[in-house]
């Protein structure tokens, strides 16, 4: 029993509970602080906007890739493909082995190019 | 003083009935972790004054070191704040705290090796966050410029600190609480409610800039008024009451003042923030002058219990003088809070280093003093050997008194000169920046007495654990070598 004035000092098993809650409310900031964050966060400012343009510029940036890494037909009607810039830069050093028949191929394949597109038989 | 001897140690354990320890073998329970705190806190205040030094050199001396990169102006300033924050007044703090759970609640330290456990990486906390601000890794916010990644650290640490000292409260055998108790149960529940707020809201999470400077201002005001203020007021209730051997004079008026205490301290602190919703600086300006009413109560109440009584321990006794220094420090704090309350006043000196004169005399003359007072008092206690040089004793307060007021006269002035300045449009910017110079030097001159006074006060320390050492294992001694 407790003498007047004082207490006697808990025991082992009563002191570990003390010890459990006494820890539990120095964590619970902590977790008040988190779930209000997660529940409550309003973003950032403009974050619509933000996304709108990354996925824009994600999809460009998936375009330019594709284009300079895959081939592909850009008319068939002229007969104009597109060729992986690796393949396309290593043809330009074949081609211009021979400087004179690279620029008159040029010069051809860009009139070809550029010449209007007849019109199909059947019209 | 005598050790307490084996017998009586096996004996008395805690969760026996009618355990009522006496003084030497409570203190004997607090011996090495306490001593571990205290010895490592007086050293990261040796490190924070070097840093403090280094950075007010800089300010009249720009050219000095600016070639390396982590000793530039910003980080060594950043240093000698953290330092002096986390590595002295806390830790200092928390073991002035747990010895008086343990004193005033009559009973052993609770988890000794806990706390050991928690002071060792309360310190590698401190190590880590100096080494992350040197590297470039700092945080922009007052009083929260160590990496974000050292909070947790920090947080564990407490953990295991503060649950010795709550269970130590918890396992007293003496019934009343005394007003010391009061301050220190409630600043042990706000270091780590403060620190996981920061910690989450200034570290972990992005949130919109406009928060931020509300959440760093909120957290360094609660970090110094309502975890490091209420130890040391904890340390002056137990003080005055000790030293003139009487009851406290008034223990109604204490209650009065404690609770209004902590309902004004929350609140203060955005009275000198601009950009933020007009309500708040005006509700801390009147908070501020709110809070004069318990601090003339805790005033009224020390005096009363302290004049006339006991004159010739008092004389004796070395804390006395830190303890009353501490006392008419947090007076002249409350008054120069309240200054900078009025908005005429805060135009003029609010943007200068007025504001930091402020923030040094609270840190060292009211904290830190009172925290002096109580580990001259503590590690005697703890070691049982008295502190070997009574000269050096004299000398730490002399040179730390006359440093710490010249330091705050010269920033309070200095901040005048330069608000002055800045607040007339016809003068040059560089001339306002010249006419403080001569106040920086000033201040320099001031940290480097207060520094000398801490080597000093360290040396002490240092010859004491020394002596403990060979009294208690023999090290040392010649005898032991041969």
């Amino acid at each position: 029993m407790a003498n007047h004035g004082t207490y006697n000092s808990p025991g082992g098993f009563k002191l570990t509970i003390y010890g459990i809650v006494i820890a539990a409310c120095f964590l619970l900031m902590f977790y008040v602080v988190r779930g209000m964050y997660i529940k409550n966060n309003p973003g950032r400012v403009n974050s619509a906007r933000a996304a709108e343009r990354v996925k824009a510029r994600n999809e460009l940036r998936e375009k330019t890739t594709t284009a300079l890494l895959q081939g592909g037909m850009i008319d068939t009607n002229k007969g104009i493909v597109r060729l992986p810039i690796a393949r396309a830069m290593q043809l330009t050093v074949e081609a211009y082995q021979n400087p004179e028949a690279a620029r008159s191929n040029l010069v051809a394949r860009a009139q070809k190019a550029a010449e209007p597109v007849a019109p199909p038989s059947f019209e | 003083m005598t050790a307490p001897t084996t017998e009586i140690k096996n004996e008395r354990r805690i969760g026996a009935a009618d355990v009522h320890p006496l003084p030497p073998e409570i203190d004997y329970s607090c011996r090495t972790p306490l001593t571990l705190l205290i010895a490592c806190s007086l050293l990261w205040l040796v490190v924070s004054l070097l840093f403090s030094v280094l950075a007010s050199i800089k300010m009249h001396a720009p050219g000095m070191m600016a070639g390396v990169e982590a000793l530039t102006y910003g980080r060594v300033a950043a240093v000698a704040s953290s330092t002096l924050l986390y590595g002295f007044l806390s830790q200092a703090g928390i073991a002035i705290a747990l010895w008086l759970f343990a004193r005033m609640g009559r009973t052993f330290l609770i988890l000794p090796n806990a706390a050991i456990v928690g002071g060792i990486l309360w310190n590698l906390g401190v190590l880590a966050g100096v080494g992350g601000i040197m590297a470039g890794g700092m945080n922009h916010f007052p009083a929260y410029e160590m990496p974000s990644w050292t909070t947790p650290i920090f947080i564990v640490a407490f953990l295991l600190l503060g649950l010795s000292g709550l269970l130590t409260f918890v396992a007293r055998t003496e019934r009343e609480l005394y007003p010391s108790t009061w301050f220190l149960f409630a600043s042990f529940f706000v270091f780590p409610w403060i620190s996981a707020v920061a910690y989450l809201l200034l570290g972990r999470y992005r949130i919109r800039p406009v928060l931020e400077p509300i959440i760093s201002t909120w957290y360094a005001n609660q970090f110094v008024l309502l975890w490091l203020a209420p130890i040391a007021l904890a340390v002056i209730f137990y003080f005055i009451s000790k030293l003139s051997a009487q009851p406290l004079y008034s223990r109604q008026l204490a209650v009065f003042s404690f609770w209004l205490y902590l309902l004004g301290a929350t609140a203060s602190g955005f009275q000198n923030l601009v950009a933020v919703p007009a309500w708040m600086p005006i509700l801390s300006s009147t908070v501020n002058w709110l809070l004069a009413v318990p601090v003339a109560g805790m005033l009224y109440n020390w005096y009363h219990t302290w004049a006339g009584h006991n004159r010739a321990k008092k004389q004796k006794d070395v804390s006395s003088k830190y303890v009353v220094f501490s006392a008419v420090a947090f007076l002249v704090m409350t008054v120069l809070l309240g200054m900078l309350s009025f908005r005429q006043i805060d135009k003029v000196v609010g943007l200068t280093i007025f504001v930091t004169g402020v923030s040094t005399w609270t840190l060292y003359g009211f904290i830190g003093m009172a925290f002096f007072a109580a580990i001259y008092h503590i590690a005697p206690r703890l070691t049982e050997i008295d502190w070997p040089s009574p000269r050096l004793t004299k000398i730490h307060f002399g040179l730390t008194a006359a440093g710490l007021v010249l330091v705050t006269l010269a920033l309070l002035l200095g901040g005048y000169v330069q608000g002055a300045g800045i607040n007339t449009p016809s003068l040059p910017f560089v001339q306002v920046a010249r006419r403080v110079v001569m106040f920086i030097g000033i201040n320099s001159l001031g940290l480097i007495l207060m520094l000398v006074g801490q080597v000093g006060l360290l040396w002490n320390l240092i010859l004491m654990l020394k002596s403990c050492a060979i009294r208690c294992c023999g090290a040392g001694r010649k005898e032991v070598a041969r």
